[in-house]
């Protein structure tokens, strides 16, 4: 039962492969932020859960990548993803779950968590929806996830798979309250409030309305 | 009249005054076993603590690191310490003299009982690892300074350091392992200048264990060694050259010898050897003039193990002999029996291992003994001239399993109902009023015993039972608590009854040095038993209300089960065993579990297991895999509880909307450390898909402190030490121990309950049929800073869940177990900014970023609980209630009210007043009457004007 034998060429070199899209996306980026960064490509590998052992075959090809390289370590990183591409999996009849995970196809083992889902998610009238959840770094992989999500017209014209990609959260931190301000004498400065334009240009504007009012008569 | 936020917030703080144990709840809802652990053989004795004063402390050192004296009269603590440094501490109040840290580890400390100053010395022998380096160090007695310190190189394994006032003599072992030979370093006490070094028995002494005895302070400091094989035990005066062998009774398994420990004693000691049956001893003498030991008398043969301490009066040498049946004083001089007291027959089921005595010379030939003594139940017991004065349950510490078990009702009640549903109406009507008939015969008792329970009602006495059975009572509050310990001991507790002993029953023989880890104890309703799984395989089935052994499935060679989990399967509810690298052996189909069961893997990821059946047995499955980072190193998982109902599905918020609470019983929190990164990563996990539902990592964490996780609910809470920068100030920095709580919600809106709405099922494996996709729960975190470590996190239950829900937490370094509120706890209090009056009214108070632990919310109150790693929760019948234990080295039993009690009366509560109110009122009624009716008649009588 080999039917899930990988047909992409171009698994085996997955770091290699980007298609014109992407490198337009990553020359972008890299002229936003300055710096290059490379996208990671993730093959996503499914394999069916049967008691005869099926070796895993290519799903999806996804390269996520951050938006910019932000310093601002309050923000998660924006990342952007692309599909490079999909393949509609075969899977034989008496299947009734999958495993689906980031495969690395040279040292043939899973290379991050893998999860579980039943086949219905990619039969018909289905498009699937994968989430990929990143390190807090927003490179490294964690898991991915899959569900077919009903198809409807009414809702969204894309059938097409989706990807979405959830960031691991930088854990909160106490908001702690303002460090007291003292006063050499060791007061506590009340900051002053900032004044209004009213408050600090009323003097303009009262010469211009004496100018307005002194200024009326015109000789006659 | 006050502004709405300000009365919320007044009422807000009431409970934390209403929350507190009051006075007269202690001791009657609660219940502590302040224990030491087993106390050693070595580090037991009774000493005087005032030089002036005659009383004396029993002190001990025990098994679980504790140290402590106990008043020999009372058996009452009188002060403890956990110990996790050398030090002195002062022998009357306990308290701290001095501390002392030196590296590696420590092997032998010995009291110079007489030095050149008034004070006494301490010596300290340690083994520095990294160097392989023996050090001995002499410490002042009074501050811990320094003396003079003597290291030598040559990795030789330390054994013991022994003084004779004169000289000092550190014994190590050197040469070939198994092979040793003793290498006896005399040393000078005033300057630690080796003098001279004696070597005896080459290649005889096959271990550090094989040392029987050093002795120390002694006239004629010895140490001996033993070779059981041939029989023989060698003997050699310290500091001699030649050593002497005699010979041991046939069949002898163990040697121990007991000797003085005051230099003005004679030089006496007495050789203990057991044999598998009996034990005997010898009793041998030291020429101080030619260091030739010879051989004095010798004991018969008694049965049992037997128990030998010594005690010395000036130069006068006691050994006291425990048997089975009697405690016999004989004089080291000779074979003379001085006393002789029996034992109470009905106090002891079990026999001394060992112990310590104290003998008081009253007249010429009266002596009186108290001996204290470790049984082989585990049990430190004080016998005062045959009679038992005290026994502590020193076994229960160390307890490292416990759970809570429903008192076992009338079987016979049980069984004529199940056939009552079991058959048809008719029958079953006949035989309804039949049993109602047979009842009868109870109605005479239940009707006496009604005045009774009305006035113990009325005054608030509890009601007794009359002839001490186990039953459980209409509030719940009766339940069994039962508790394993490492020892191989079970404890079966009554809660109700302040958590007194019901029974103690060995369950397993653990060998001397190990300890038996229970990986799981299930309390079994139905079957009014109980379970308790060891790691080996081994599995011991006990009746809850008496610990009678049902079953015992014998212990393997090493190691096999990970952990035992209930399943449901088609046959029933059953029992899996999980092994090491989590593989489940395959079942017969009707056996399969139908739920996922996650187990840790070889090489420290977690699985998910489903069961597939080929033919008519099912085979295990790895559904799903969550291999963590590399890295990272699971430190903590967390799961809701089993027993968990939920009252609400939603938090209506202050403005009537609802935040829809994720409520998936399918989750487990995870918290990775990352040693190198000092970093702590938290996932939420489905476990039946393995899907990462939210994810978030802490910066700054210590991965060497414990982290701890809890979850109950939508909601979980993990606590751990850090030390950063804030992100959005990088002024200001923080350090300490913290605790983050997140909330799990529906979706990020109120009123909106996701893609999932409102249909009623949902798999974590099928395809969503609403087009917005898949969604995952909206997280809302809040940290707070705790003044204080917390461990051994667990949420209170209760049977429906409506009171609200406290985080019960032991704080490690103030003895105590705090009860943390939700409503502090609560990730959406306002921060920066006092709540609105609809915030206020949800509950929510403005944000602060520390916890104090209040001294209101330690619900172990003034009590000093020491050592405990678990606590556990059970629901009451009454919703306000849930019971609370908590265990490790000491036992602790309460039971909390996180809404307070709502449902029950206090016992402020004045029943006299009430009744006298009624009564009153009914007089009042019953004498006006008359004169009401005879109002009315008159004035029907009366004609119209």
């Amino acid at each position: 039962m080999q039917l899930l034998q990988p047909r992409d060429p171009t698994t085996r070199c997955a770091r290699q492969f980007q298609s014109p899209k992407m490198r337009l996306n990553t020359l972008l980026s890299a002229l936003l932020a300055g710096t290059a960064v490379l996208a990671d490509t993730v093959p996503v590998f499914i394999q069916p859960i049967s008691s005869s052992e099926t070796s895993p075959a290519l799903l999806i090809k996804i390269s996520h990548d951050p938006l910019e390289t932000t310093t601002d370590p309050t923000s998660a990183p924006q990342i952007s993803t692309e599909i490079l591409s999909y393949e509609a999996p075969e899977i034989p009849d008496d299947v009734k779950l999958v495993r689906i995970g980031a495969y690395d196809s040279k040292a043939a083992r899973w290379s991050s968590s893998t999860t579980v889902v039943s086949v219905e998610n990619f039969g018909k009238g289905y498009s699937p929806h994968f989430i990929l959840t990143l390190d807090a770094n927003g490179k490294d992989l964690i898991g991915v996830a899959c569900r077919g999500v009903r198809v409807d017209a009414g809702y969204t014209r894309d059938f097409g798979p989706q990807v979405k990609v959830v960031v691991a959260g930088r854990g909160k931190q106490p908001e702690l309250n303002k460090p007291v301000v003292l006063s050499p004498e060791g007061k506590k400065v009340v900051p002053e409030a900032e004044k209004t334009f009213l408050q600090k240009y009323w003097w303009v504007l009262a010469i211009g309305a004496f100018m307005l009012i002194s200024g009326g008569g015109d000789g006659k | 009249m006050l502004p709405p936020s300000l009365s919320t917030l007044l009422l807000l703080s009431l409970p934390s005054a209403v929350r507190a144990v009051f006075r007269d709840e202690v001791g009657h809802i609660d219940y502590h076993y302040e224990l030491l652990g087993l106390p050693q053989r070595e580090t037991t004795f009774f000493h005087r603590p005032r030089r002036d004063d005659k009383a004396s402390l029993l002190y001990t050192l025990s098994d679980v690191g504790v140290l402590g004296a106990v008043n020999p009269s009372t058996g009452a603590v009188v002060w403890r310490q956990v110990l996790n440094s050398t030090g002195g501490w002062d022998a009357v109040t306990g308290r701290s003299r001095f501390g002392v840290g030196f590296e590696g580890v420590v092997r032998d400390l010995e009291v110079m009982e007489m030095t050149e100053k008034e004070r006494k010395d301490v010596l300290v022998m340690s083994e520095e690892e990294r160097s392989g380096e023996t050090v001995v160090r002499r410490l002042n007695g009074e501050d811990g300074a320094v003396v003079w310190e003597w290291r030598e190189k040559g990795g030789d394994v330390p054994v013991q350091v022994s003084t004779n006032a004169e000289k000092v003599f550190a014994v190590s072992l050197s040469g070939q392992v198994g092979r040793y030979a003793l290498r006896v370093a005399v040393l000078d006490t005033l300057t630690g200048r080796r003098l001279e070094e004696v070597v005896v028995a080459r290649g005889e002494v096959a271990g550090r264990d094989d040392v029987m005895f050093v002795g120390v302070n002694s006239a004629a400091p010895i140490v001996a060694w033993a070779d059981l094989e041939k029989g023989k035990l060698f003997v050699n005066v310290l500091g001699t050259k030649n050593r002497q062998e005699f010979a041991l009774a046939p069949g002898t398994v163990s040697v121990e010898v007991h000797a003085p420990h005051l230099v003005q004693s004679e030089p006496h000691f007495l050789v203990h050897s057991r044999t598998a049956t009996g034990n005997r001893a010898d009793v041998y003498h030291v020429n101080l003039k030619t260091n030739v030991i010879e051989e004095a008398y010798d004991l018969p043969e008694l049965a049992g193990p037997g128990a030998f301490s010594t005690s010395s009066d000036g130069a006068n040498v006691y050994f006291t002999r425990i048997t089975d049946d009697e405690i016999i004083l004989l004089s080291s001089a000779s074979h003379g029996v001085l006393g002789r007291w029996p034992l109470s027959s009905s106090s002891t089921k079990a026999s001394a291992v060992h112990g310590v005595s104290e003998v008081v010379k009253k007249s010429s030939d009266t002596f009186a003994v108290r001996a204290a003594a470790v049984t082989t139940t585990d049990e430190w017991l004080l016998v005062r001239s045959g009679e038992i004065a005290w026994s502590r349950p020193e076994g229960m510490s160390g307890a490292v399993a416990a759970t809570f078990a429903e008192i076992p009702e009338n079987e016979e009640f049980v069984k004529s109902l199940q056939q009552e549903a079991h058959s048809n109406p008719l029958e079953a009507y006949i035989h309804r009023v039949k049993r109602h008939i047979d009842d009868l015969q109870y109605l005479p008792a239940y009707l006496n015993a009604i005045p009774s329970r009305l006035i113990s009602s009325i005054l608030g006495t509890e009601v007794s039972n009359q002839d001490g059975k186990l039953s459980r009572d209409s509030f719940g509050f009766h339940k069994l608590a039962i508790l394993a310990t490492r020892r191989g001991m079970v404890y079966g507790l009554d809660v109700g009854n302040q958590g007194k002993i019901l029974w103690s029953r060995r369950a397993l023989e653990v060998p001397k040095g190990e300890s038996w880890e229970v990986i799981g104890i299930h309390a079994h309703e139905l079957a009014d038993k109980v379970m308790i799984f060891g790691s080996n395989g081994d599995a011991v089935f006990l009746e809850a209300d008496t610990g009678k052994v049902i079953d015992t499935i014998a212990a393997g060679p090493e190691k096999s089960v990970q952990s035992t989990v209930f399943v449901d399967t088609v046959a029933g509810p059953r029992l899996v065993p999980v092994g090491v690298d989590g593989k489940i052996s395959a079942v017969p189909s009707e056996d399969a579990p139908r739920q996922t069961i996650v187990t840790r893997g070889s090489e420290g990821e977690l699985k998910g297991v489903v069961f597939a059946a080929n033919g008519s047995t099912s085979y295990e499955t790895t559904s799903w895999v969550f291999s963590l980072p590399k890295d990272l190193r699971i430190v903590n998982i967390a799961t809701r509880p089993a027993h968990e109902p939920v009252a609400s599905i939603g938090r209506v918020l202050g403005d009537r909307t609802v935040k829809y609470k994720y409520l998936n019983s399918n989750t487990l929190v995870l918290a990775a450390a990352d040693d190198k990164a000092h970093a702590l990563s938290v996932y939420l996990l489905d476990t039946v898909s393995g899907q990462v539902l939210a994810a978030s990592k802490y910066d700054g964490v210590d991965t060497a402190k414990p982290v701890e996780c809890a979850m109950a609910e939508n909601w979980f809470v993990c606590s751990f030490f850090g030390q950063y920068t804030l992100r959005d100030n990088t002024a200001q920095s923080l350090k300490g121990y913290q605790i983050v709580v997140s909330d799990l919600y529906e979706s990020d809106e109120p009123n909106n309950r996701g893609p999932l709405g409102e249909s009623e099922q949902y798999s974590a494996l099928d395809p969503m049929e609403n087009p917005e996709g898949p969604s995952l729960p909206s997280v809302v975190s809040q940290t707070f800073i705790l003044n204080a470590p917390i461990s051994a996190l667990k949420v209170t239950q209760t049977r429906q869940g409506i009171s609200s829900r406290h985080v019960l937490a032991y704080l490690p370094e103030l003895h105590g177990i705090a009860s943390l509120p939700r409503v502090v706890l609560e990730p959406r209090r306002p921060v920066g900014r006092d709540p609105t009056p609809a915030e206020a009214e949800e509950g929510l108070m403005r944000y602060s970023p520390n916890i104090e632990i209040d001294p209101k919310t330690i619900i172990t109150h003034e009590r000093d609980v020491i050592g405990i790693t678990k606590i556990i929760t059970s629901p009451a019948i009454v919703e306000s209630t849930s019971l609370v234990l908590a265990f490790g080295i000491d036992v602790f039993g309460t039971r909390v009210a996180p809404s307070f009690l709502f449902d029950i009366l206090g016992k402020g509560f004045n029943k006299i007043t009430l009744i006298g109110t009624v009564v009153a009122i009914t007089a009042g009624v019953l004498a006006v009457k008359p004169m009401v009716l005879k109002k009315q008649i008159n004035s029907l009588w009366t004609a119209p004007m």
